[in-house]
Formats: structure tokens, C-alpha cells, sequence
């Protein structure tokens, strides 16, 4: 019986499947199926660690002398960062034409997120901000003041 | 006989044997399983961002109860942070021994995921606990309301990823690396790894944000 296509075709040298392996799972092919190998997860560690330890530092150790917004900034920025770390060296996604529709989910999923979380904090924001001005005793409130 | 319906199999079946052998539709409705794995996945993460919307518009609503600055212990965190990084780099490695289908190799690396993830569950479960006892629970104010609901439920979803790694341990232990169990350590490795990328944003947004 010609296996033509055995199901565990491993690339001997990188530990991994190979590219035309990995192409048959069209549609299905998820992030870590096809490209996982001890090199990709020691890197994703190394740079975790450094972006980890780097807005902790920030944060603990008060004597470089920045100020709340720079650090503000700098742990967010860091955030973002490391969450790509992940997910190109933990997830394995990349641009791959077999990892297109798990990008496209990835994708639209941020977009949602960034609407669902900006729009409540902006809304809360205005929210608070009216609360202030209609408390405010040199304003037209329409809320009785004590 | 049995030539027809194959040959009829290969007309009208979506994935058509090569050569008989029906490993090949249990492939593709692993990939499958795995994306639609994806998907839920992509759903989980709108839970989150609700939860993270929360906690961004209650984070300061203390009602004169104590703020995140007086609460949480940033070094205490630090080694939460880490437990969780090394197991999903450790989960990795059982990965890569499920590729060589390595059972003994893949048991041992769970094994190792399994002890960091219950060093981060106890961690936090500690921390819950001291806040609770000390009258700072979920009930003290919107912030607390707001940072046990984030923080639970990403502690729930790992206590639940550390419940499905001992099912699949015994899995692996008892059948091997096939590819059904190949396909569920695929899952629960994107599950894992989902949980660390939703930590780095609770210890950047609730714990640094919080101290800063």
C-alpha cells in the first residue's frame, strides 16, 4: 500500500512539518500546527522576559525619575509589543496563505475589542465629566444642589 | 464492489481518500477541529475585553476603601508572571515532543506546564484569600467588584486548562500521541498560550497601571 501522503512528515532537520506538509491543511491549519520548534520558543521567551522585566522595573523602581505619563505610555507600549511577541512565536501566526482565515478571525476580533474598550472608557469619561459640570455650582444644573 | 463506492467516495466525499486509507478525513476534521477551536477562542477574548472595559471605568471607583496601590505587591506578581511564562514555554516543549510523537517526552512536559500553572493558582488563590480576610473582597467596592471578576475569570479558565491537561495526560498515558490526541494538545496549547497573552494585559493594566 504507497502511502503517498504519510501523516507525520517531519522535517528530520528543524523538528518541525514541512511547508508542503503543512499546506494541506487548508482552512484548518492553526497557528502552532505547522511551524512550532524549540528555536522559535526560546526566542518568544528571551524577548517575553525583556519585555516583562522592563515596565516591572519601570514601575518598581521609581529612581530613574520618569514621569507617571512617560511610564504610563512605555508599560502600554511594552503590552502591545509583547502580546506579538506571542503571538508570532507562541501562536506561530504569520501571513502564510494556510493561516489566512485564523488571522482574518484574530483580526476582527482586535477591531471589536478596541471598539468595545476605547468607546466604555470614552463614554464613562464624558459621562463623569457631565456628572462634575452639572455639580458645579456656577452651572446651569438642572440637579438640585444641597 | 468496494472499488465503486470508494471510487464514488472520491467523487463526492469533500476530501477524498488517496489510497483508502481514512486517516486522511480524521486530518482534515482535526484542522477543522482546531480552527473552530480558533474561533472560540476569538469569542473568548470579547469576554475579556468586556471585563478589561469594566475594570477600566470602575478601576477608581474605590468608595473610600483601599486603591490597587494599597493593595497588590508588584514583586509578588513579578513571580506570578513568570510561573505562567515558563509553563507556556514548557508547554511548548511538549508540543514539540507531539510532533516526533514522543509520549514519554510530551508527559514529562506537561507534567512540568502542570506544576508552574498550579504554582500561579495557588499564588493567586493566596492573594484572593488575604484581600477577602482583610475585608477588601469583591463586595468592598466597584474596583474590587471590577478586579476579582477580571482576574477570577482568567484564574478560572486556567484552573479549567490545568483540569483538561490532566485529562490529557491520562489520554496521552493511555492511548499515546495519536492524532486525535494530537488535534486536543493543539487545542489546549492555543488555549494555554491564549491565557498568558490575556495575563500580560491583567498584570499591565490592573497591577502596573494600578501602582503607577
Amino acid at each position: 500500500m504507497a502511502d503517498k501522503f504519510p501523516h507525520s512528515q517531519i522535517d528530520p532537520a528543524s523538528g518541525t512539518f514541512g511547508r508542503r506538509n503543512a499546506a494541506r491543511y487548508v482552512g484548518g491549519s492553526v497557528a502552532g500546527e505547522s511551524h512550532a520548534s524549540v528555536k522559535s520558543y526560546m526566542i518568544g521567551f528571551v524577548l517575553s522576559i525583556i519585555l516583562t522585566a522592563v515596565p516591572f522595573g519601570l514601575v518598581m523602581d521609581r529612581t530613574h525619575g520618569f514621569t507617571a505619563s512617560t511610564i504610563l505610555a512605555a508599560i502600554l507600549v511594552l503590552a502591545v509589543v509583547q502580546v506579538f511577541v506571542h503571538v508570532v512565536y507562541f501562536l506561530h501566526m504569520d501571513r502564510s496563505a494556510e493561516q489566512r482565515w485564523n488571522v482574518m478571525a484574530f483580526g476582527f476580533t482586535v477591531m471589536i475589542l478596541v471598539i468595545v474598550v476605547s468607546g466604555s472608557i470614552w463614554i464613562m469619561h464624558n459621562a463623569t465629566s457631565n456628572m462634575e459640570h452639572a455639580m458645579n455650582p456656577g452651572s446651569e444644573a438642572i440637579i438640585p444642589q444641597r | 464492489m468496494s472499488t465503486a463506492i470508494h471510487q464514488q467516495s472520491q467523487t463526492f466525499g469533500a476530501h477524498p481518500h488517496v489510497d483508502g486509507v481514512d486517516h486522511e478525513h480524521s486530518h482534515d476534521a482535526g484542522g477543522n477541529t482546531v480552527f473552530g477551536f480558533w474561533i472560540y477562542l476569538m469569542s473568548d477574548c470579547l469576554l475579556f475585553a468586556s471585563l478589561f472595559a469594566g475594570y477600566a471605568v470602575l478601576g477608581r471607583n474605590t468608595a473610600g476603601g483601599p486603591s490597587g496601590r494599597e493593595l497588590f505587591d508588584l514583586k509578588y506578581v513579578a513571580v506570578e508572571t513568570l510561573f505562567l511564562l515558563l509553563s507556556s514555554i514548557t508547554y511548548g516543549m511538549a508540543m514539540i515532543g507531539s510532533l516526533k510523537r514522543n509520549s514519554t517526552k510530551v508527559l514529562l512536559w506537561l507534567g512540568i506546564t502542570a506544576l508552574f500553572g498550579l504554582g500561579f493558582i495557588g499564588m493567586e488563590l493566596n492573594e484572593f484569600h488575604h484581600l477577602i480576610e482583610e475585608g477588601n473582597g469583591p463586595g468592598r467596592s466597584a474596583f474590587l467588584s471590577a478586579f476579582f471578576s477580571l482576574v477570577g475569570t482568567h484564574g478560572i479558565h486556567v484552573s479549567s486548562g490545568l483540569l483538561w491537561l490532566f485529562v490529557l495526560m491520562y489520554q496521552v498515558a493511555t492511548k499515546g500521541v495519536t492524532d486525535t490526541n494530537r488535534t486536543r494538545l493543539m487545542c489546549l496549547s492555543l488555549f494555554w498560550h491564549f491565557l498568558d497573552i490575556v495575563w500580560i494585559c491583567v498584570f499591565t493594566v490592573v497591577y502596573l497601571m494600578g501602582m503607577i
